[in-house]
């Protein structure tokens, strides 16, 4: 060793033992968590809509609270590019926006001036957008402004409750009056292109075609048809590379509650669970689990022939297994769980997502759903239960993967069990004991392909 | 977070914050920011302790993330200077030299951030080279030429510091 690496390690010691030992981190990063969560919240509550805002109580603003003890603000790395969009060189209308309150009141979300940057300000779908972002707590935080065509910056209003942001290429979207405005903030050069949903052939493949949008020094501003917003995709391709292919969810904000897409009635469903095994489903929990083909393939329900194969309970919540078949004749099985409360709002669990090829008759697959059971709102599972649906025939069932492999008698053709940790696939057995089918515990298959944002 | 999980987050910072607490300060020089930069890490842990695949000692991931976001907001500086005919008020930074401090720290605060991180990881945690390079997520020859850029700058810089006359200097040769 070196004489400056012996007098580095003797100054490294001198001065660690300098320190004294942290009093309440731990609290300290709680209250950080519960401020950003808060944050987190809010722009999933601004896409979602109504239900996280009713579950969530409001005990804190995250501004008027100014930090804690034991807490200093931190700097993020501020959003590394100038504003854009056909107003960025409107220094006076950038000064006002800027300025713009982000909420008025006790839970205001206002990050300091000094932090704030104006992303992106230009007319979009006849009005006026702007993008602020700002700094609290060491996050990046932002907000949409709208006004009328030709609007002051100090007249812009929040549109967009504040969220945390990625500095990233983002994907935006606004849906009014039938009509829906897609904008895309990247870096100038790079190509955009959108595909408005996936596409599922005969053989259950999902695949997606993408059209090339005008950008212009890194934002694309496209009109879409409303019905398909949810299962777009958008691709950012970089020099000779994709560097983001996602779809509006999580990790990008969205501009109002948008389109709901139209769901299955009531009657539809009753008429879809003539013959299905088990109890009655409830209607809600079966529309909860067909979201993703409303949702994230764009289906709509005229589209799609939909049967209800079983419901039952599983812990604290009703769960089903469904199927529909695509216009391709592909056949797609969903499993899942829901949860009503009382307060109206609702909890959903997708168990299983598989896709098969046209031809297949649902009603005589065999069907093994992994349900993690969660306590109360708690997201870590404190067990599982296994439902398996036998092909017609089955009697009882060998769960594979424990040593020695064992056997359940079924409820019909269905089983129920837990715990089921190391259970890696089931067997049918009829009545004499032979095996008939045989299926790996499945997940859920993605049915969108949209991509799950940047790419490394 | 729930539960036994958030227990054991718990117990993992009541355990571990004094030892992180002081890599953080000698990662950045200054009490005010060590404890930030502690607190951040953490908050990063704590939203994937799920995910983490040793929840018994997650110190790896705290410190890759303390040593990540110091190297991030060295970044965040340079592109905040800007042009000014007024010299600035001087700020409380991360690496301003305290009263007391030797020539080794008063040199060690003008290391690059991550220069600094590598020596920190290197001759404090005493992690190897393969090691401090999955740390920083770097190249085992860029944790090399780090080490040894960085070492060479503290060599030059205490050379060239004003030293105290020394007794011995001062005594005639041949007569110590």
């Amino acid at each position: 060793m070196t004489r400056t690496e012996e007098q580095l390690r003797a100054t490294f010691r001198r001065h660690a033992n300098d320190v004294d030992t942290p009093t309440d981190t731990y609290d300290a990063v709680l209250n950080r968590y519960r401020r950003v969560r808060r944050l987190h919240v809010l722009g999933a509550a601004a896409a979602a809509g109504v239900l996280v805002l009713v579950a969530v109580p409001v005990t804190q603003s995250v501004l008027d609270a100014g930090p804690t003890p034991g807490e200093v603000a931190g700097p993020v790395a501020p959003y590394p590019l100038p504003p854009r969009g056909s107003l960025a060189d409107d220094e006076e209308f950038l000064a006002a926006v800027v300025q713009a309150p982000w909420g008025r009141g006790p839970d205001a979300v206002n990050p300091p001036l000094n932090t704030r940057q104006v992303v992106f300000a230009g007319e979009v779908a006849g009005g006026r957008w702007a993008r602020v972002v700002g700094q609290i707590d060491g996050e990046l935080v932002g907000a949409w402004f709208s006004g009328p065509s030709g609007a002051g910056g100090d007249a812009m209003t929040l549109r967009s409750e504040p969220h945390t942001v990625a500095t990233g290429p983002e994907v935006f979207y606004d849906y009014a009056d039938g009509a829906g405005v897609l904008l895309v903030l990247s870096e100038s050069g790079d190509r955009v292109a959108v595909s408005e949903r996936p596409d599922i052939d005969a053989t259950g493949t999902v695949t997606r075609d993408y059209r090339s949008v005008e950008t212009i020094d890194g934002v694309a501003i496209v009109d879409l048809p409303g019905k398909w917003l949810q299962a777009l995709s958008v691709r950012i391709d970089r020099g000779s590379g994709t560097v983001f292919r996602g779809g509006i969810g999580e990790g990008s904000a969205e501009l109002g509650p948008g389109d709901q897409p139209e769901t299955w009635t009531d009657q539809q469903i009753w008429e879809a669970a003539n013959g299905a095994l088990g109890i009655a489903p409830n209607p809600e929990v079966v529309r909860m689990v067909l979201d993703p083909l409303t949702d994230q393939a764009g289906y709509a329900v005229d589209e799609l022939e939909l049967s209800v194969l079983w419901a039952g309970p599983v812990g604290e919540t009703e769960a089903v297994l469904v199927s529909a078949v695509l216009p391709s004749g592909a056949v797609v099985v969903l499993g899942g769980r829901g949860q009503l409360y009382a307060d109206d709002t609702t909890r959903s669990f997708g168990d299983l997502l598989s896709l098969h090829p046209s031809g297949t008759a649902a009603q005589d697959l065999m069907l093994v759903m992994r349900c993690d059971v969660h306590e109360g709102e708690g997201p870590t599972p404190i067990t599982s239960e296994l439902v398996v649906l036998g092909p017609p025939g089955s009697v009882s069932f060998r769960l594979l993967g424990p040593s020695p492999a064992v056997e359940e008698p079924g409820n019909g053709r269905i089983l129920s069990v837990q715990p089921v940790d190391g259970v890696t696939g089931v067997q049918a057995l009829d009545a004499a004991g032979n095996m008939i089918a045989e299926e790996p515990v499945a997940g859920v298959q993605d049915i969108s392909d949209a991509g799950d944002g940047p790419v490394n | 977070m729930v539960g036994k999980d958030d227990e054991r987050f718990r117990d993992f910072v009541v355990r571990r914050s004094p030892d992180l607490l002081r890599t953080a300060y000698l990662l950045t020089g200054d009490r005010g920011h060590a404890e930030d930069l502690l607190q951040t890490a953490l908050l990063k842990t704590y939203r994937h302790w799920n995910r983490l695949r040793d929840k018994d000692d997650p110190m790896a991931f705290v410190r890759r993330v303390m040593a990540t976001s110091q190297a991030m907001s060295w970044r965040q500086r340079r592109v905040d200077e800007f042009v000014t005919d007024q010299a600035p008020e001087r700020a409380a930074t991360q690496h301003r030299p305290e009263a007391g401090d030797d020539e080794m720290w008063l040199a060690l605060a003008r290391l690059p951030p991550r220069m600094r991180a590598v020596l920190v990881l290197r001759y404090w945690e005493d992690l190897s080279e393969a090691e401090t390079a999955r740390v920083l997520d770097c190249s085992i020859g860029t944790v090399k030429s780090q080490a040894s850029r960085g070492l060479t700058r503290l060599r030059t810089q205490l050379s060239s510091a004003p030293k105290p006359a020394r007794l011995s200097e001062s005594i005639p040769e041949g007569m110590a």
